[in-house]
């Protein structure tokens, strides 16, 4: 199979500081790539630099063969990268229908001024698109609700079915399921595992040892903003230098036993 | 059509109607999240504008008034590059600086006649003709709040680095609302100057700046109506009151804002503000209000 992305010698120098250096991995079309490492590995960074929100210092991010380092999120978005964020960022004052129906901007095919028929046509897809999405998550009966009113676990799936109706080929979740509890964290694993039956390319950031040896195909374990090393997902978790990586740093919970769950 | 109203009343009516449509201007700003003290300045273009070509011209009072809301567009194209690379408070202050910039050319160019402004401007600005521009805006603003422009532009506002995640075209967004703004604003300042057969520089100043962003403020950014509504009834408000141009009406209008921005921060035209309102409404209606639960069977099931 081919590689969807590809990062070579990426890094992101903030003043002196190497969040990322030198980073190099490709992630297969279709497969779920874990990405994992002890707290400020230079995860979310590396999130960051492939959404478009970061410009790398040095290196190139290639994304199905074309060089996507310079772009801006929006061109990112359009290209088919979606994601959803660490800290939730959602708009809080609207509704779930709302959220996801922000997340099809890029698919209304006509005018902007369309009016009548064609637009009430249009709308009514659109809507019929994000209602499946929301069904899908798992939110129908909360549809219309703020999702200020909602529970945290609902609003990382809300987040994950805004990230969908963008239609993506490749989808970047950043620690999905922080504080979850295990039902809510498998529930997102299925999720996660159907999502990409359909053919997106995932890459998975999280702590959850658990969910990311069931669900990941392939992982990369990031330490000081370099890559420690790329395995699969049961594997890993043998590497001397993993287990150090993590035992070394404040994490120590997230190298508890598999089935110890969170 | 409006002949039976007594003239004062006629001239407060036109007064309130070109204010609306400066409420308007700064509205469709606030609505994509930008802070732009810019307006006075584009009206200036406006006016001006307009005054020049009916003063040392022969083309119809329509072509003026077409040039001035061109012009000030254009100026707002062009300004809005730099404006738009600020945030918050910068971009307020920078805003302002451009056009006070503005100001302060009319006001030392010999073109303009300096300070002394322009008079003898012919009235050509009947209520009739605020009323179908007013319209016109509406429409267009409606138009746009149910499309899914209207939606980028919230998200916009909301987030804006969540909005560029999700494809839309932040900059592009807010070009448009900049620089229709500035070609609203200098239509209000042409037919403003239509109405008052005199301009001078000094009228494009803070003052009206500070009432405008009062309604836009208070009436709150979620529908265009609550600004404009808010202008009309204060302004009958005031006329009823009789405080117009008395310490009264600073007052009242300094209490109001307080008042709204501890009750509704977002202004009277926020969702959240209502959100108990309507599920009382909805509990009424249904014995059973829909229960927010973690379905989580489903997602199991699945």
């Amino acid at each position: 199979m081919t590689a969807l992305l590809e990062l070579s010698g990426v890094s992101k120098h903030f003043g002196g500081m190497k969040a990322v250096d030198d980073v190099s991995f490709t992630v297969r079309q279709g497969a779920i790539c874990g990405l994992i490492g002890p707290n400020g590995a230079g995860k979310t960074t590396v999130v960051n630099l492939i959404s478009g929100y970061l410009k790398p210092t040095a290196g190139t991010i290639t994304l199905d063969g074309t060089n996507v380092s310079e772009l801006r999120p929006h061109r990112l978005a359009a290209a088919g990268v979606a994601r959803t964020y660490q800290n939730l960022q959602l708009f809080e004052e609207s509704t779930v229908l709302e959220n996801v129906l922000i997340g099809r901007h890029l698919s209304f095919k006509g005018r902007r001024w369309q009016m009548g028929r064609t637009r009430r046509r249009e709308e009514a897809e659109q809507h019929e698109v994000a209602r499946r999405l929301i069904d899908r998550v798992g939110l129908t009966d909360v549809i219309d609700a703020d999702v200020a009113e909602l529970s945290y676990g609902m609003r990382r799936r809300v987040e994950i079915a805004r990230a969908m109706a963008t239609e993506p080929r490749l989808l970047l979740l950043d620690e999905p399921t922080a504080g979850m509890n295990r039902t809510e964290s498998d529930e997102i694993g299925e999720l996660i595992q159907s999502i990409n039956a359909e053919g997106v390319t995932v890459l998975l950031v999280d702590h959850n040892v658990r969910l990311v040896t069931e669900v990941c195909h392939r992982v990369v374990v990031l330490d000081w903003g370099r890559v420690l090393t790329e395995a699969g997902p049961t594997e890993v978790w043998q590497d001397e230098r993993v287990k150090t990586a993590y035992l070394g740093s404040h994490d120590r919970h997230a190298v508890e036993a598999p089935d110890a769950g969170r | 059509m409006f002949d039976w109203l007594e003239p004062l009343t006629l001239f407060r009516l036109d007064t309130a109607l070109i204010l609306t449509l400066l409420v308007v201007s700064v509205h469709v700003t606030f609505r994509v999240g930008i802070m732009s003290l810019a307006p006075m300045g584009f009206a200036a273009v406006g006016g001006y504008t307009a005054a020049i070509i009916a003063t040392k011209t022969e083309l119809p009072f329509a072509a003026g008034l077409l040039a001035a809301t061109v012009l000030a567009g254009v100026i707002g194209a062009l300004f809005a590059p730099p404006v738009l690379r600020l945030r918050g408070i910068y971009m307020a202050l920078g805003s302002l600086a451009l056009a006070q910039a503005i100001v302060v050319l009319i006001r030392i160019s010999d073109f303009t006649n300096g300070p002394n402004g322009i008079a003898g401007i012919p009235v050509e600005v009947k209520t009739e003709y605020l009323i179908v521009a007013l319209a016109v805006a509406f429409v267009v603003l409606e138009l746009g709040h149910r499309s899914h422009f209207g939606r980028a532009a919230k998200a916009v506002r909301l987030d804006e680095r969540t909005a560029e995640g999700l494809g839309i075209n932040v900059f592009r967004v807010r070009f448009v609302a900049f620089t229709s703004a500035a070609a609203i604003a200098g239509c209000a300042g042409a037919l403003e100057a239509h109405r008052t057969t005199v301009i001078s520089p000094d009228q494009y100043g803070f003052a009206t700046l500070v009432i405008v962003f009062t309604y836009v403020l208070v009436g709150g950014n979620g529908h265009w109506a609550g600004p404009v509504l808010l202008t009309w009834g204060l302004t009958i408000l005031r006329d009823l009151l009789q405080v117009a141009g008395s310490h009264w009406e600073d007052i009242i209008y300094g209490v109001l804002l307080v008042v709204v921005l501890l009750v509704a921060p977002n202004g009277l035209s926020d969702r959240s503000l209502y959100r108990g309102l309507r599920r009382r409404l909805r509990g009424r209606t249904s014995p059973t209000p829909p229960t927010i639960e973690e379905p989580a069977e489903k997602v199991a099931s699945r």
